[in-house]
């Protein structure tokens, strides 16, 4: 694994200043959330950024039925919240 | 072929990363560690925790021989970045047994013979310990489906069935999932 900083900020304001990309091969600075793909990427060179930011608990997890349909946060586990409780 | 992780290439032999100081929760006990910002969990909890019995089979999370819990959920723990784990309650199958009594599981496992190498056990295990509190040890076939994440090169899947079965009887946790 190529060697990279491990930023972990505070919150997700933080992590955008930091400017990271996404989805990209020559960023010098990635996210990485909980590392299911990323940690395969970065064990097998397929990813070498410069830097890492974490995203670990900054993003919503939410599940929502509302008024205005479904809302779905970028990292929930759907398993154990389907089908999900209308509020 | 996974690769063999010793401390010096974990700690990354050429690199001049400066070290990260984390703290790690695993079986109830605080462990303060520098870490190099690559190490995975599995790799802390080896080489410099020295609990062995969380294994590296694959490295890739496509085995689950690295099951371990976190928070009460089971997780890969050769994908997750030890540093991003901070906080987190960890367990490992060296935290299942209380004294010398054993895990229902364990027990379990050791009654239906559910192992030959032993090698995918500890993962086995830990994955059939979160299976049963999830509610998804109601059948066989449910056991199969969410046990699919654990790999068992000598094919004991049948006995592995069995003794996850016996162990959700026994915890009175079969519901359905």
């Amino acid at each position: 694994m190529h060697p990279f900083i491990l930023d972990r900020p505070r919150d997700l304001s933080a992590a955008l200043a930091l400017r990271a990309q996404a989805g990209r091969n020559d960023a010098p600075a990635e996210y990485i959330a909980g590392g299911t793909d990323m940690v395969q990427l970065l064990q097998e060179n397929v990813r070498r950024p410069e830097r890492l930011v974490s995203l670990a608990g900054l993003l919503d997890n939410g599940i929502d039925v509302g008024s205005q349909g479904l809302r779905i946060g970028a990292p929930p586990r759907l398993w154990r919240r389907w089908p999900p409780t209308p509020a | 072929m996974p690769e063999v992780i010793s401390p010096v290439t974990a700690q990354g032999a050429g690199a001049a990363a400066a070290l990260l100081n984390v703290v790690l929760r695993v079986n109830g006990t605080e462990h303060r560690l520098a870490l190099d910002a690559r190490t995975t969990l599995l790799d802390a909890l080896r080489e410099h925790l020295h609990l062995t019995g969380s294994k590296k089979g694959c490295g890739l999370g496509q085995c689950g021989a690295c099951t371990v819990l976190m928070d009460g959920k089971r997780v890969k723990s050769c994908l997750s970045l030890a540093a991003l784990v901070e906080g987190r309650e960890i367990t490992t199958i060296e935290g299942l047994a209380q004294g010398e009594q054993l895990h229902p599981l364990q027990a379990a496992f050791i009654e239906r013979d559910a192992f030959q190498c032993g090698y995918c056990t500890s993962g086995q295990i830990m994955a059939g310990v979160a299976c049963i509190a999830e509610g998804h040890a109601g059948s066989p076939q449910d056991i199969r489906d969410w046990m699919s994440g654990n790999l068992c090169r000598c094919g004991a899947y049948d006995h592995i069935v069995a003794a996850i079965q016996d162990a959700a009887r026994a915890t009175g946790s079969v519901r359905g999932g």
